[in-house]
């Protein structure tokens, strides 16, 4: 074959397993298929999104309560004090920003790669990774105290000829997640403009006419917007793909230039970019598995979908159990007292039952995605999925809490125990995150509608048929 | 004014993808140029064949360098021109002509004066504690006080 063979065809597995669409669809049944999410009925809406958007609409009432009470009193109201300054906020920060990446690297590397698998997913994915950076920002945006000068953080020339520091990561925290969340919003974005002007040319209502109208930008579809399109997309992958490693280093980095025990170490940006991957694969999962149900886009999200989500998460979570042994030798290793009795005092110390549980939730339940039964089994997957995000947000807390609580000096030892503020807080950005998540599978194009077209076996070119591509160049010259 | 009459263009529309492109491709070769393609998926091939070039990647290079240089210039403007501290070198190198013992240095003014010094050496060897302290030179009025002491 020419280059002109379409990848999808290069990329088709070799073994015998569930295609990436469930053959007989046409162009026609896909867009309605996935456009009749977005117009049907509220009537017909599956009682299990009302019963999401109802429970998370609550939550988000609590929410509200848990930022008014810590705006009101402040941050006191939070269970940590010295020595324990981060505890929650820190925590659910880097939980949220990690849960963010499994959206960039399905949108971003797998593009690059060309999986076809990542089509029915990937815009799926990349709502998610927008609304936990949202959810994300919430922490450290409360924690500085006084949110209203949450700006200071950004340099500008001020009259107090005050300046960030810039040697500092948490600085470069505030650079790293602005610029992840500008490049998720517009890859989310620039990728939706061909499916507002579908929804744009169906829908009836002439208001939401006007409004899908001015989204796609006065997309018509020409060969031209699509090479514009096709190159933009690109570019943007490209612009992505670092960031899939490096906000997640600079969130490590927040640690690792620290001289805390436990902290101190170059390991971290790995552990903490293939961690972010690993909890981000099991939130994916823990989304798609009840949306395929709820809205029956089983002819969308196949079992090779999700089989191939569960082995990221098993490759991914192999990486973080080795990162989880490598810890332990080199605090070892490093011959230093401090480091080690961090470690003693981690799997031993007051904190030693949330390291047991993170360990069985990060190592030993992915073991048993080793078997292709449990992986083909969406029930299974999702109870893993979710242990899998449980045990990550323990992971962050054991780093963070069992460091801090018992460094250098003795005397200077406590315990950190959240209050039911720092409880709140995080519980209630899971609402907001759930609301949001719920909003955008029901009022937006959850499924990319023309990347599923460009899937059908209709959609196949080849060269026409009495001249080869080179002479058709030639003739154009 | 006499109107043309005649036809002005041709729209057709196609069953399928490859029909479009043969079709596209036949017209390219009879000599037409001015030739758009509309599809409700991307077609990689009508690029090739319409022969359609974008400045894309240009605009989104000279961007990136704008947007990186002008990261880089803000953290040297920040840290290398516009930092406090440098204005208050300045004054404090000529407090130090005087007497530099009686000044009173923190931690960056003592890296250009002191060298790599400790502790004592950021201390003014001839500090009064605070009891002691003339007021005037406490006044938190604005005078001209210049503090000069002989050991």
């Amino acid at each position: 074959m020419t280059s002109y063979e379409p990848h999808h065809e290069a990329s088709e597995p070799r073994f015998q397993r569930d295609p990436v669409i469930v053959p007989g669809h046409t162009y026609a049944s896909l867009t309605d298929r996935i456009s009749d999410i977005i117009f049907m009925p509220m009537k017909d809406t599956p009682r299990g999104w009302m019963l999401a958007v109802a429970l998370a609409s609550m939550v988000m009432g609590m929410l509200g309560v848990a930022i008014f009470g810590v705006l009101y009193w402040g941050i006191g109201m939070w269970g940590e004090n010295q020595p324990v300054g981060w505890a929650f906020d820190i925590t659910n920060f880097v939980w949220w920003i990690g849960i963010g990446h499994a959206g960039t690297l399905i949108s971003a590397i797998l593009l690059l790669f060309k999986q076809s698998w990542r089509t029915s997913i990937n815009r799926f994915a990349e709502a998610m990774t927008l609304f936990a950076v949202v959810c994300a920002g919430i922490f450290p945006g409360i924690h500085v105290g006084r949110p209203w000068f949450a700006y200071w953080m950004v340099p500008y020339p001020n009259t107090m000829a005050l300046w960030p520091q810039f040697r500092s990561p948490l600085d470069w925290d505030v650079f790293a997640v602005s610029t992840y969340g500008t490049v998720s919003f517009l890859f989310w974005f620039t990728g939706l403009i061909p499916d507002f002007a579908t929804l744009r040319d169906r829908v009836k209502n002439p208001l939401l006419q006007k409004l899908y109208g001015t989204l796609s930008f006065g997309w018509r579809g020409s060969a031209r917007h699509w090479h514009r399109y096709e190159t933009a997309y690109l570019l943007l992958a490209g612009l992505s793909t670092p960031l899939v490693l490096s906000v997640h280093t600079v969130v490590s980095f927040d640690f690792a230039t620290s001289v805390e025990p436990g902290w101190h170490t170059t390991f971290f940006p790995p552990y903490f970019v293939a961690g972010a991957i690993y909890s981000g694969f099991a939130m994916v999962l823990t989304l798609v598995i009840p949306t395929r149900r709820g809205f029956k886009l089983h002819d969308f999200i196949t079992m090779h979908h999700i089989e191939n989500m569960a082995k990221v998460m098993l490759a991914t979570g192999l990486i973080v159990a080795y990162a989880y042994v490598m810890e332990i030798f080199y605090s070892w290793y490093s011959g230093n007292l401090f480091e080690w009795f961090m470690m003693k005092n981690r799997s031993m110390g007051p904190y030693r039952l949330s390291y047991y549980l993170l360990i069985l939730c990060n190592i030993i339940t992915p073991q048993f995605l080793w078997f292709k039964r449990v992986r083909l089994n969406t029930v299974a997957l999702f109870v893993i999925s979710i242990v899998v995000n449980i045990g990550m947000w323990l992971e962050r807390f054991v780093i963070i809490v069992t460091s801090l609580h018992r460094d250098y000096l003795p005397s200077s030892w406590d315990m950190f125990y959240p209050t039911k503020w720092d409880v709140m807080l995080y519980v209630g950005t899971i609402g907001l995150f759930v609301f949001l998540m719920s909003l955008f599978i029901r009022f937006m194009p959850m499924i990319s509608i023309f990347e599923m077209r460009h899937l059908l076996p209709e959609a196949h070119v080849h060269p026409p048929h009495d001249e080869s591509h080179a002479t058709a160049k030639e003739h154009h010259a | 004014m006499k109107r043309e009459v005649g036809i002005y263009g041709v729209v057709a529309e196609f069953e399928s993808a490859q029909a479009l492109v043969d079709a596209t491709y036949a017209a390219k070769k009879a000599g037409y140029n001015d030739i758009e393609a509309y599809s409700p998926f991307p077609i990689e091939m009508l690029t090739d064949i319409i022969g359609f070039k974008t400045k894309l990647p240009a605009i989104v290079l000279g961007a990136g360098l704008t947007g990186g240089m002008t990261g880089f210039g803000m953290c040297f403007f920040a840290n290398a021109i516009h930092y406090p501290a440098d204005h208050r070198r300045q004054a404090a190198q000529r407090l130090a002509g005087l007497d530099s013992h009686h000044l009173r240095v923190d931690d960056s003014l003592c890296r250009d004066l002191c060298g790599r010094g400790h502790a004592r050496s950021q201390r003014v060897p001839s500090a009064l504690p605070p009891a002691v302290q003339s007021p005037a030179l406490r006044s938190s009025d604005a005078r001209q006080v210049l503090s000069l002491h002989r050991e």
